[in-house]
């Protein structure tokens, strides 16, 4: 049965955000890594969060029915996935009382948002994973970012940035 | 049907079918219509039948006329993503119609499904030699992906034997052996006397019902470019439906099952070109003019159909005749962008009476785009507006004969709006 190719995907945005990946518009693959998960405590995402290859996680937040989804009788659906990336920049103590180094940081973490939504909203650069195979997903649009400073002062604090993208994918449903 | 009513209102399943005799039930060859992915809640229908009084003097006072039943008709109405095909029609392979092809093909006449080829040496930007040049032709689209790999749609000015020549110029030069894509184009002919069929079915067992002579009333293009899918509002009428059970292909109305929409490929609408560019001139550019930074964008298509009465028609009619209200160009339009400059822009196009072409691109993947052309298109007026708190200028067009085409011998030379699937 023809769902929504998720997994595939999944694969193409990391390749896009971690490996340079896209004819067009490519993100640095020095840029972004991965390695960004739920249980990590606040100070193993701080530390990781120094590294000049930041840290970043996309997740599929949401999936909705489409506004402009088609009748179910074919075999051909169009789908909406809400998509999120998170980013984490670190802010040292010595950082943080820093006017340069915080707007420094500011500056690249809205950055972020520019290089990632160039990437994302070219839509050559989502047709095929890099090995070649088809993702179904038609677009991307960036629906904006969120940024937001978590710590505790006096300790390294964290710039976490959350990069929202809708997504219009299409599933190809069964006939038989 | 799984069982009777009440069933869901946006279950259901639309196809169409050309008529090989107007008004004439085809559904004995039901295999033969296309299935069409409308847009969910946005298919309704009317199955008209006429009443008339016919007044004659009654003796009670609070007494009424029976009525006489007259003639049916209908009409039908509904969206669907203004698609792509989903192929790219390369080296020597075909174009192929759309589910929107079929309708746009019944709407204005012309359809020309070419095949692609690759390229020879000593191409430049506007012209070359193809390895076969058989499967183009003017007034249809070419397509090629640039070094970026970006595919570009640019209209075909020319072809001679195997040697291509375009209106407006790619951003580089094919190289030796690069693919070049022909297109499934669509344009108003002379005279077209297509009508169209439709099968409309519900869940329920009896919400089934055949539309016979067909024809456009209206079709309107929905051009977000903000990510949403395009759309393309559509309005048939027609002058005779029948219940499916009386029709020739009852006995395969069984229960309503998922279809296979073929060449069906929808895409978004955020990603592609606008190009307007002075007849004649081949000059292209990827930041300045002729590329237009839109914000919003319209093309306002006019193919009035006039019914051709005859007793001996179906319902009175014997045909459906394209027709013309003085003053009305086929397409108009709207482009409003940014304001830059005064004396380099549509207020001067306007000034000087250019004939421009507007060449539309939506779509950066080859098989997976389509364009809009208006061949030779007029501005005026220009207005200077508020687009969104951004200073801008909206520039009206009317849209002539193709005036950039030599040697028109066909409809679709001379034709004044193409749509080309590439």
């Amino acid at each position: 049965m023809g769902h929504t190719k998720t997994a595939e995907i999944k694969t193409r945005l990391r390749e896009l955000l971690e490996d340079g990946a896209g004819a067009f518009r490519a993100i640095n693959a020095s840029r972004f890594a991965g390695g960004l998960h739920e249980g990590q405590s606040e100070a193993h995402q701080t530390r990781l969060g120094i590294l000049a290859q930041l840290p970043c996680e996309t997740r599929i937040s949401k999936s909705l029915p489409h506004p402009q989804r088609l009748v179910i009788t074919g075999n051909v659906q169009i789908e909406m996935l809400e998509i999120t990336v998170l980013v984490v920049r670190t802010v040292a103590i010595a950082g943080q009382v820093d006017d340069d180094v915080r707007d420094a940081i500011d500056a690249l973490a809205a950055e972020d948002a520019n290089v990632i939504c160039q990437a994302f909203e070219w839509p050559p650069n989502l047709v095929t994973t890099t090995a070649g195979a088809a993702t179904d997903l038609k677009g991307m649009i960036f629906q904006g970012s969120d940024h937001r400073l978590i710590g505790t002062a006096g300790k390294a604090m964290r710039l976490e940035t959350i990069h929202r993208f809708e997504a219009t994918a299409v599933s190809r449903p069964a006939t038989t | 049907m799984p069982g009777s009513g009440p069933t869901l209102q946006n279950v259901a399943l639309m196809q169409a079918f050309t008529e090989s005799t107007f008004g004439t039930d085809a559904t004995g060859s039901l295999g033969s219509f296309t299935s069409i992915p409308f847009q969910e809640g946005t298919g309704t229908f009317t199955l008209d039948r006429e009443q008339h009084n016919p007044l004659h003097a009654l003796q009670y006072e609070h007494d009424y006329q029976e009525e006489i039943l007259g003639k049916k008709s209908a009409t039908l109405s509904f969206k669907i993503p203004f698609m792509a095909t989903g192929t790219a029609a390369g080296s020597a392979t075909a174009a192929v119609q759309s589910p929107l092809g079929l309708l746009f093909k019944l709407a204005l006449g012309g359809e020309t499904l070419g095949t692609g080829s690759t390229a020879a040496s000593g191409w430049t930007a506007v012209t070359g030699d193809a390895a076969s040049g058989s499967g183009f032709a003017k007034g249809t689209a070419l397509g090629w992906v640039n070094a970026s790999s970006e595919y570009e749609m640019r209209p075909l000015k020319n072809v001679s034997s195997d040697t291509l020549t375009l209106k407006l110029a790619f951003s580089g030069s094919p190289s030796n052996g690069n693919v070049l894509y022909s297109s499934a184009s669509y344009y108003p002919i002379a005279d077209n006397d297509s009508s169209i069929q439709f099968v409309v079915r519900g869940l329920e067992s009896q919400d089934e019902f055949v539309l016979l002579g067909g024809q456009l009333d209206s079709m309107t293009f929905e051009l977000p470019l903000d990510g949403k899918i395009p759309m393309v509002s559509f309005k048939w009428k027609f002058v005779h439906w029948i219940p499916g059970a009386d029709s020739a292909g009852s006995a395969s109305l069984t229960d309503l099952t998922p279809v296979t929409y073929s060449n069906f490929d929808p895409i978004v609408g955020h990603a592609g070109r606008l190009l307007v560019q002075t007849n004649g001139t081949t000059t292209y550019s990827g930041t300045a003019r002729p590329t237009v930074h839109a914000s919003a964008l319209s093309f306002e298509p006019s193919f009035p159909y006039v019914p051709v009465t005859s007793p001996s028609g179906v319902n009175g009619v014997l045909r459906w005749r394209m027709t013309r209200n003085p003053g009305t160009p086929r397409i108009a339009g709207s482009i409003t962008t940014y304001f830059e400059s005064y004396t380099s822009s549509f207020f001067s196009d306007r000034d000087d009476k250019l004939d421009r072409l507007i060449w539309y691109q939506n779509g950066l993947t080859a098989g997976s785009s389509w364009a809009i052309e208006v061949p030779t298109a007029q501005f005026g007026p220009v207005q200077r507006v508020d687009a969104g708190n951004i200073a801008s200028v909206q520039a009206m067009f009317k849209g002539r004969r193709d005036g950039d085409i030599t040697s028109a011998s066909a409809d679709r030379d001379r034709a004044p709006f193409r749509i080309h699937k590439g």
